[in-house]
């Protein structure tokens, strides 16, 4: 029974088998026919790929995710960095850590005899010293010189001197090159990325910092004359601003007839505002670049922006706009792109505080050249452009919409890595969200800031005061206390403008009403917890409150209807009345005085008129006059008050009085 | 009858709905407040004083209904440009000029005012008077309330005018700014520049400077090799930055040769073992097969070394080599011992190179 069965389920998985298969064979055939008709196929040939290209690939499906931290923190929510000075210290705390674990490495190499892989991997490898004991030879100086540790290299050179090692002249005119490329002076290493994100690049630095003397100078006396060390020498001098000595060397060496390396051409126009004198300049460039033409060079990306580093130096009213234009033609003859870098430089060249429109217009055209296409570094400079672009964009023209076209092209593809380092990429928001702030409505600031805020980018104190001083002129009461929260959050709360400005919009806007409306109450739970946590703050520069501030604060209080803060922001008033500079409006005082009487706390009330008159408020009387109306006051109120104000503010209530007798009587 | 007319002609004048709602909403105030006039005189300061908190109490209902109802305010704006004091101006020199038009038209007004005093019937002077007094409520203010009847619509409007103001007062500029920016879109301060100039800049329109001729590239030319090597290792390093994904940080992990490389090979790195074919590190039996006994435990324990042998990543063949012949010089020396526990003996190397040969 069973077993016909299965055979019957068999035959039948079979039938369905050929059945399937005839159809497969009928497209199968379907196909063929298909492609006997159309070309042959084509196989690709196999595309070798790199170790990172697979990588690469998987890292372009991920997009920044704004609701999330910066890959680098710990994605921990006590350890998220929101504010500008934590998101530094955590990320260089972090740095800081890796380097004291080099530091453990390299002096306590003993304690690392475990192999972590196999064959052993170089990168984890402890810092070799080499002493004389050492075989040095010119593979191992060739290796440091390419890794660019000049002391290691300085000191195996000096080595191989002293144990009378020959060393190859190849190998001398790389370490002279690797001397004058750095000045000498120790890099940081490749690894501490985040070290060099943080720091203040010195490449605008115009002051001269080469070493004279220094041993690059010696090694170029000891080698032969030549056109690459004198290429070198030069290039290393022009590079740290000994301007003077390498211009006279590049003279020397076209004298003696030297065809010189294409970077020095390139290096004696971009200091030619140095050399030559204003009417000579033009002439200048023009002479070297022939130079460089007789010498058979080809013009090079370089040499494109040095001309344009020169032309930005120059005067206002020279032809320099003309000229750059001419410039990128000849260049582009020969094939040469402009760079970002170029850009940036044509932008410098281009603005004009008189005339908007000519900046205007060579930003725009650049924009539709360059929109929607991914750049690669190809010159230092090109790190320069979306910082310049942006402050153009704010300072120069005050236009948006360009401002979303640049922002546009930072987060296409790739580019977003050159935005330089973290100092410019805050001014770059900085002055991106000044522009919004300025032109747009409130609804599309925040927007943008919910985006960018805070995990792109913190706002700076500045700019959360202009944002702040937006939303008083909106009257938009609601965000006062988003923003209370995330001023707490950046560490600004003891920030005296942020804190004005806060108090001063929330008075301005807040409705009081009976009972206290939702938004009322809130505000004076911002402004009460304002006071508070400056108050309890335990840092040393504290915060220096104004009369103005804490009668805002007060009046928000009261309209909170929360009396007994009120009384405190007031006794904190009264109490250190020597500190506090300016006294708050008599509005403030009056409304707490009513307050006061509504509570039947004579004390305060006393206190307020004490105060009102003490301060030299013109209209203490009618504050006294209150008191006596609304509380039947203890005869010692009284001579209190006739003290103060004298026997006079009680004439009213004594002819209501005799009125009143009369009247029984 | 008559009141209820002139209320109607009042709508129509004003044309907009709301004003004929704040209108109604302060009739109603009024009324009550003529109430209050009345049981005045003869109540004591007590009920004066209830009286004029309910009517406060009201007041601050009209005001929240008065904001519901989208009322436009004018309210200072932060900047405005040029465009808008021009827009301005214009509307200033519109209203002088319909200013000048009301005082020629004023007498048509009047004439017309008498039609509709007619149609209506009744005390036709007194609707007449009324209607152009309500006219000219807008140039003039009620000069006083005394002395004027009470029931008439002048003395009604000029108290609701009195009590707005005191009322404006308490509610400050933030009320205004509530009702005027439920329907208005926010205040912003954009201003634009003008350009003079929108023609835009070909940044590739430039004449050639014809300094450079075209030529083939110079190999002898002198190129500075590690210098143009350190440059853009500068350049490399200005565009790397933390690392913003895993995938990126594994890149950079690549690239500095921390962690494989993909695809992955494990037989990366090891150059001297390229040389040698994995069936060397693999079949070793071949090395023992000269000198082994054929059966018996040594023949099992060598082979048992050589699988383990071949499992070995870490030796190289000749280290493995090695190996295998120190079990064989060691069972060469133990060659008594094993004749006597007859498990085979293992042949001298002599003997054994000519069995091969």
């Amino acid at each position: 029974m069973s077993l016909s069965n299965i055979l019957q389920n068999t035959r039948c998985y079979i039938c369905g088998l050929n059945l399937l298969r005839s159809t497969e064979a009928q497209i199968f055939i379907r196909m063929c026919s298909n492609i006997s008709e159309s070309k042959e196929i084509v196989i690709p040939k196999r595309i070798p790929r790199g170790p990172t290209d697979i990588l690469k690939a998987l890292a372009s499906t991920i997009k920044r995710d704004p609701t999330a931290p910066h890959y680098k923190f710990h994605d921990d929510p006590y350890l998220i960095p929101i504010s500008n000075s934590s998101k530094r210290i955590f990320a260089l705390s972090q740095e800081s850590g890796r380097k004291t674990a080099m530091w453990v490495r390299e002096k306590h190499a003993e304690l690392f005899q475990h192999r972590e892989a196999e064959p052993p991997i170089e990168a984890f490898f402890p810092k070799i010293v080499y002493d004389e004991t050492d075989d040095v030879d010119n593979e191992t100086l060739a290796k440091l010189i390419k890794s660019a540790l000049i002391s290691d290299s300085i000191n195996v050179y000096k080595l191989m001197q002293k144990c009378n090692v020959e060393i190859s002249e190849d190998n001398k005119q790389a370490l002279l090159e690797l001397l004058c490329f750095f000045n000498e002076t120790e890099q940081l290493a490749e690894e501490l990325i985040e070290e060099r994100w943080f720091s203040r690049d010195m490449s605008e630095n115009l002051k001269k910092t080469w070493r004279n003397g220094s041993y690059a100078e010696k090694l170029f006396e000891e080698l032969p004359k030549n056109s690459k060390t004198y290429s070198a020498i030069i290039l290393g001098m022009l590079k740290y601003n000994e301007i003077e000595r390498g211009y006279k060397l590049y003279q020397e060496a076209i004298n003696e007839g030297f065809i010189l390396s294409v970077n020095v051409y390139n290096s004696i126009i971009k200091v030619s505002s140095l050399v030559a004198s204003l009417e000579q300049r033009w002439n200048f460039i023009t002479e070297n670049l022939s130079i460089m033409n007789e010498h058979g060079h080809k013009p090079n990306l370089q040499t494109l922006n040095a001309i344009l580093f020169a032309l930005m130096r120059m005067p206002k009213k020279s032809k320099k706009q003309e000229l750059a234009l001419n410039t990128i033609a000849e260049l582009k003859k020969f094939g040469v792109e402009p760079s970002l870098g170029s850009y940036h430089f044509l932008l410098l060249i281009f603005s004009n505080v008189q005339d908007i429109s000519t900046h205007f217009n060579i930003l725009s055209s650049i924009l539709d050249n360059i929109q929607g296409k991914e750049f690669t570094i190809r010159d230092s400079s090109d790190v320069l452009f979306f910082f310049t672009a942006m402050d153009t964009c704010r300072y120069y023209l005050n236009d948006i919409n360009i401002a979303y076209r640049v922002n546009e092209l930072l987060w296409f593809g790739n580019n977003y890595n050159l935005i330089g380092n973290s100092i410019r990429e805050s001014i770059y928001y900085r002055n991106f969200f000044c522009l919004i702030i300025q032109s747009e409505d409130l609804k599309t600031i925040f927007k943008f800031y919910d985006f960018y805020v805070p995990n792109i980018y913190t706002p700076e104190i500045n700019v959360m005061e202009e944002l702040i001083k937006t939303v008083t002129m909106n009257g938009a009461v609601e965000y006062y206390p988003k923003l209370w929260t995330d001023i707490v959050l950046f560490e600004m709360w003891n920030k005296q403008q942020i804190l004005i400005e806060l108090l001063r919009g929330m008075v301005l806007n807040n409705v009081s009403c009976i009972p206290p409306s939702e938004i009322s109450i809130q505000l004076g739970e911002t402004a009460w917890s304002s006071f508070v946590k400056n108050e309890d703050s335990l840092i040393k520069t504290k915060i220096e409150w104004t009369g103005e501030m804490l009668g805002n604060i007060l009046s928000l209080c009261l309209s909170a209807d929360n009396f007994e803060r009120a009384g405190k922001i007031f006794m904190k008033l009264v109490k250190d009345e020597t500190q506090i500079i300016g006294v708050p409006q008599f509005n403030t005082l009056n409304t707490f005085l009513d307050a006061c009487i509504k509570n039947r706390d004579v004390k305060l009330c006393f206190m307020c008129i004490e105060y009102s008159f003490e301060n030299g408020y013109d209209n203490v009387t009618s504050l006294a006059k209150k008191l006596i109306k609304n509380i039947n006051l203890s005869p010692a109120n009284k001579t209190h008050l006739a003290a103060l104000l004298g026997q006079e503010i009680f004439k009213d209530e004594e002819e209501l009085n005799n009125m009143q007798t009369d009247a029984t009587i | 009858m008559s009141k209820f007319s002139i209320f109607s002609f009042c709508q129509l004048r004003n044309k907009t709905v709301h004003s004929f709602k704040n209108i109604r909403s302060i009739f109603c105030s009024t009324t009550f407040y003529d109430e209050n006039k009345n049981d005045q005189e003869s109540d004591s300061d007590s009920k004066r004083k209830e009286a004029k908190k309910k009517l406060e109490e009201l007041l601050v209902i009209m005001m929240k209904e008065s904001a519901d109802s989208a009322k436009k305010i004018n309210i200072p704006k932060p900047r405005q440009d040029g465009k808008q004091k021009y827009l301005k101006q214009i509307e200033e020199r519109k209203e002088i000029m319909n200013q000048l038009e009301k005082k020629k038209l004023s007498n048509r007004l009047a004439e017309a005012a008498t039609k509709v005093a007619e149609v209506l019937g009744g005390d036709t002077k007194k609707t007449e008077e009324e209607l152009l007094e309500l006219y000219l409520y807008g140039e003039k203010k009620p000069s006083s309330e005394a002395g004027k009847p009470k029931e008439s619509l002048k003395n009604i409007l000029s108290s609701m005018k009195v009590e707005k103001e005191t009322d404006n007062h308490y509610v400050s500029r933030a009320a205004h700014v509530h009702a005027f920016k439920k329907n208005t879109p926010s205040v912003t301060s954009s201003y634009k520049f003008q350009l003079q100039n929108t023609e835009k800049v070909d940044i590739f329109s430039g004449k050639p400077l014809d300094i450079f001729s075209l030529k083939k590239d110079d190999e002898t030319l002198p190129t500075l090799d590690t210098w143009n090597h350190l440059f853009e290792r500068d350049l490399r390093l200005s565009v790397t930055h933390p690392p913003s994904n895993i995938f990126e940080q594994l890149i950079l992990w690549t690239e500095q040769g921390k962690i494989w490389k993909f695809p992955i090979d494990n037989e990366q790195d090891w150059f001297e073992e390229e040389k040698v074919d994995f069936m060397e590190h693999v079949f070793l039996e071949r090395w023992i097969e000269p000198w082994c006994p054929k059966t018996g435990p040594i023949r099992h324990f060598m082979e048992l070394v050589c699988t383990g042998l071949s499992k070995n990543p870490y030796l190289t063949v000749q280290e493995k080599k090695e190996h295998i012949s120190f079990y064989e010089n060691y069972f060469r020396c133990k060659n008594e011992l094993l004749q006597e526990i007859d498990v085979g003996i293992i042949p001298d190397k002599k003997s054994q190179q000519l069995a091969v040969e």
